[in-house]
């Protein structure tokens, strides 16, 4: 057993980790130790390296991951303040995917429509599994609609509504010509469709742009430079943080997918010029097909951690190509850097050399590490929850995966040009050259040739291995979600949830990486962890077995 | 039942059976279903109790929605024993294998015949979908479960008892159990998860959290003289206790949570009954303490106007002890179903009160909105509706997800109900205190 973590962090790295792993994989049969070690690679940028990645949960080893419900209804649609969402199901999904994100919300007026308090659910009973549910949905909705008259409800299914065949599709396209002024749109989000909550993202991806984008053509404002961010969710706030960048920035924000969002926003979302991604994993669809249809061309971006916040900020205005623009954020850029540098520079005293374990959804092990960077912390070891092999390996390796029966289950939209909405945004000539400049114009290059070499990577990590991890590398601290928090704090190692950043935040842009500083210097260096070895064992050095009465 | 629920006041019945195998001494439970529903229920439990909670699922995709989950089962109960070496699993169903019709006992006996000799543990299993119940009958079903099919009677034993617990918190299943060891009685309470869901923190590591009660101490609970079982306001199908006296006959005290006197006369005489003690005077010294707190409180509770929300046995209690301080319980609302509070419509006490049952939380904020209301006694949820009102809520039951001490909560006994007594009281004083134009430092 190793328990040195200098051993670890030598150059000999990649002996200490095979030791490991081989260890911990020795805990399974033959067969799912095999289909594990496919998920483990030890890092070599530049490499080629393949990772198996979005393949199923082995059953029966505990999963950090959730359902494609949990993808489509809690993550990609859930932060939509003012569409009305029902899930069509037993009780326990919907009230499991009320406000736990704690995606924020903030409507302009206290009069405007905000429904994210409420959790609707057919709450099917017994006779409507044996005589099916769709009479009780459409009466659902009726009532939906009657109490609010909402400009959209959407439906969500749950595992039997599959099974016993109610058709969402069909009853919602029959309530919405009944309303004339309601659009309703159903997702067949059944838990059991994928092998994660990845699925969902990308059935919400196909139904959003099927049923809401492209509704509305009308500019509402003058400003030049118009935008939308996808996959950026509002956890703690972060949407908050960079609407007052881009407000600052004179850029307008036609729509966030989905962080403080409303459905008009969506709607209008085709009109805008550039879409930046944040979270590749859940949006990369509603970007391609944004592109193909629309013309709207994207880049990856990263507004977690100061200085990468700094550089999406200036790809932005490379791509506009304005001088004002560039020099606007040239200057936001200096004041707000100047404040956290002052901050940083204090902090990093009691973090520097400190090390950090990310194992948590489809892009936040990625940007967080930027964060980590900033506070002279050193990343040993990080993987995904949901993400695919493009989220490790870059976009580059997006031809050579396979299509299994799990992702063919998922509807591939046919997307062509709009013959009315399409509109070429920018020069191919130039949006060539920014693509040779920037590897990451309309591309992903993935996380790991962004990590050093040596490092750990580890896709799908389960409770039992992440236990392992804390047990043969103690980091100073490890990244996930409160499903692992209190298992890791029992022995001694703080845990950072970064799904719902422990009801603080945000983190984003520049306020939120010092708020990201603060949390995680009181984290590693409370007094707390110092009390954790009783003061006569420390001296004594015991080590008693627990023994099962 | 209508259409569409807002807000439910209740949640699914495998979240229930969970909280019931976190009883048993070193047990994982494993949800036979779509991966989503434990980790669902992993993020509702973790979020009360601050603890760890492991739940295996079966991981269904679409293919074993079709041809059936019996190989994803045998695979995650081999996969558990590998990396947990449990003494127990525990199982249960979800709404997704109850629909395609899997039969558990039938995969069980498969994976039995295919370990052959393998050392194997005791595998219990009860059927939980969501669309039956809620977490509640989900917890005293499982309860029921897990007694039908491991108690066994050999030689009774002298002065023992079992307690059936209910969805107490740890520091209330703790108390029951000093409650009953002071009346000299050896008692198995079950499930006891007070300390796997309220440990310490770990110098070894361990896989799965040390307490429980042991399996063969639950397989002895056919040799008791008497059950205590706190299933009062369910269905005599799902009740241990019923279930031990039709098999064996060991007489069964249906019991209502033990809040207020006068419930706790009937647990503390129980008690006396069976151990044939008189009630030990600590507790009569506490019993006298928790009146003269009455009495000193009186002028701040007279006539004020509760709402109380959540799980049917914990409104029945929390309903009784609040008319017995003199407070009016205006509406006393539960997700639970139809006539689980029967046993508050039949008391003179209650005559004027507003009783829902299979309600939801906007059926009560409606409710607090159209009538006046002092003070709730629910569930963090409420907490909208406190907010709306700008009232007091206390909290208690399931889940606390906005306040630390979920776990710590203790309101059951004559002690635990000062706690819950002064709590109420001093959040009414301060909501007068602060609504005075004076600032007055005496109240």
């Amino acid at each position: 057993m190793i328990e040195d973590k200098d051993k670890v962090m030598s150059k000999n790295n990649e002996a200490v980790h095979t030791e490991i792993k081989e260890e911990i994989l020795s805990k399974f049969p033959p067969k799912v130790a095999r289909k594990r070690d496919k998920s483990y690679v030890i890092n070599e940028p530049g490499t080629g390296q393949a990772i198996q990645a979005n393949i199923r949960t082995v059953p029966g080893i505990i999963t950090q991951r959730g359902c494609t419900y949990a993808g489509c209804k809690g993550v990609v649609l859930g932060p939509t303040r003012d569409i009305v969402n029902i899930t069509h199901g037993p009780i326990g999904c919907g009230f499991y995917s009320w406000l736990t994100r704690r995606n924020q919300t903030l409507p302009e007026k206290e009069t405007d429509e905000n429904y994210m308090a409420y959790c609707f659910s057919t709450d099917m009973q017994d006779e409507n599994i044996v005589f099916g549910g769709e009479k009780k949905l459409k009466t659902a909705i009726q009532e939906a609609y009657d109490l609010f008259h909402p400009k959209a409800i959407a439906i969500f299914s749950t595992c039997p509504v599959g099974l016993i065949g109610d058709d969402v599709h069909a009853v919602s396209r029959e309530m919405k010509e009944k309303f004339g002024d309601c659009n309703v749109f159903g997702f067949s989000c059944e838990g059991y469709r994928g092998v994660s909550q990845s699925a969902g993202h990308h059935i919400a991806n196909n139904q959003i742009f099927k049923h809401v984008v492209g509704t509305d053509d009308t500019i509402k404002t003058d400003k030049k430079f118009r935008i939308n961010l996808l996959g950026e969710y509002n956890i703690g706030g972060d949407s908050f943080e960079l609407e007052r960048i881009f407000e600052r920035l004179g850029v307008e924000l036609v729509a966030t997918y989905s962080g403080n969002s409303t459905i008009d926003s969506i709607a209008n979302s085709h009109t805008a010029d550039l879409n930046l991604v944040m979270c590749h994993r859940s949006i990369n669809y509603m970007a391609e097909m944004m592109q193909t249809k629309y013309g709207i061309p994207w880049m990856k971006i990263n507004f977690i951690g100061a200085k990468a916040s700094a550089k999406s900020l200036r790809k932005m205005a490379l791509y506009f190509e304005d001088a004002k623009l560039s020099e606007e954020v040239e200057k936001l850029i200096s004041e707000e850097l100047a404040v956290v540098e002052d901050e940083v520079a204090e902090i990093k005293k009691r973090t520097a050399g400190k090390t950090a374990m990310l194992f948590v959804g489809g892009s936040r092990a990625h940007h967080y590490q930027e964060l980590f960077k900033e506070l002279d912390m050193k990343i040993l070891a990080a993987g995904y929850e949901f993400a695919h092999r493009d989220d490790y390996e870059g976009r580059d390796v997006l031809p050579s995966i396979k299509v299994d029966a799990d992702s063919r289950n998922i509807e591939e939209l046919k997307v062509e040009k709009d013959p009315d909405r399409y509109k070429e945004r920018i020069e191919q000539s130039k949006l060539d050259n920014l693509k040779k400049k920037d590897p990451e114009v309309e591309n992903y290059i993935g996380m790991m040739s962004e990590m050093e070499a040596g490092t750990l990577i580890i896709d799908d990590i389960s409770h039992y291995e992440s236990e392992q991890l804390i047990k043969k590398y103690r980091p100073d601290i490890f990244c996930a979600g409160i499903k692992e928090k209190y298992a890791i704090q029992k022995s001694g190692v703080p845990l950072k949830q970064l799904h719902s950043y422990d009801y603080g935040g945000p983190y984003a842009g520049f306020k939120g990486a010092v708020n990201f500083y603060k949390d995680i210097d009181r984290m590693v260096n409370t007094s707390i962890w110092s009390l954790i070895v009783p003061p006569w064992e420390k001296e004594a050095e015991i080590n008693a077995d627990y023994i099962s009465a | 039942m209508k259409d569409v629920t807002k807000n439910a006041c209740h949640l699914c019945a495998p979240l229930g059976a969970s909280l019931v195998y976190k009883g048993i001494q070193n047990c994982v439970s494993v949800l036979h279903g779509s991966q989503g529903c434990a980790t669902y229920i992993r993020r509702y439990l973790i979020g009360h109790f601050r603890e760890p909670i492991d739940i295996a699922s079966s991981s269904f995709t679409e293919h074993t929605a079709v041809f059936g989950g019996q190989e994803n089962m045998i695979q995650s109960i081999i996969n558990v024993i590998n990396t947990y070496s449990p003494d127990v699993i525990g199982v249960a169903t979800t709404c997704l294998s109850e629909t395609i019709g899997d039969d558990i006992s039938m995969i069980l006996k498969e994976f039995h015949k295919r370990r052959g000799e393998s050392k194997t543990p005791v595998i219990l299993y009860t059927s939980t979908p969501s669309y039956r119940g809620t977490h509640v009958t989900g917890f005293f079903k499982t309860l029921h479960d897990v007694i039908n099919q491991t108690a066994i009677q050999t030689e009774p034993v002298d002065r023992m008892i079992n307690i059936f617990s209910g969805l107490f918190s740890p520091a209330e299943i703790r108390s029951l159990k000093e409650i009953a060891a002071s009346f000299s009685l050896k008692t198995i309470l079950f499930p006891d998860y007070s300390d796997t869901l309220d440990g310490g923190n770990w110098n070894q590591y361990h896989p799965i959290p040390p307490g429980g009660t042991p399996i063969q101490i639950i397989n002895n609970c056919g040799n008791a003289q008497a059950s205590i079982d706190f299933s009062f306001c369910q269905k005599d199908e799902i009740s241990a206790g019923q279930s031990l006296f039709g098999k064996f006959g060991i007489p069964s005290y249906r019991t209502a949570y033990p809040i207020g006197i006068e419930l706790c006369d009937t647990f503390y005489d129980t008690l006396a009954t069976l151990s044939g003690m008189e009630i030990p005077k600590q507790f009569m010294r506490e019993r006298e303490r928790l009146i003269d707190g009455y009495v000193d409180a009186h002028k701040y509770l007279y006539g004020k106007r509760a709402v109380v929300f959540g799980d049917e046995n914990l409104v029945f209690s929390v309903s009784i002890f609040l008319a017995e301080i003199g407070i009016d319980v205006v509406c006393a609302a539960t997700g639970g179903p139809k006539d689980s509070l029967i046993g508050l419509k039949t008391k003179e006490a209650f005559a004027r009160t507003d009783i829902l049952e299979d309600c939801d939380y906007e059926d009560v904020e409606e409710w607090v909105i159209h009538n006046r209301a002092d003070i709730l006694v629910g569930s963090s949820r409420g907490n909208k509706i406190a907010r709306n009102a700008e009232i007091p809520l206390i909290r208690c039951g399931f889940p606390i997800h906005d306040r630390v001490g979920a776990a710590r909560q203790n309101f059951i006994g004559y002690k635990g109900t000062h706690n819950l007594f002064d709590q109420i009281t001093n959040a009414l004083i301060e909501q007068r205190q602060n609504s005075m134009s004076i600032n007055y430092g005496t109240m």
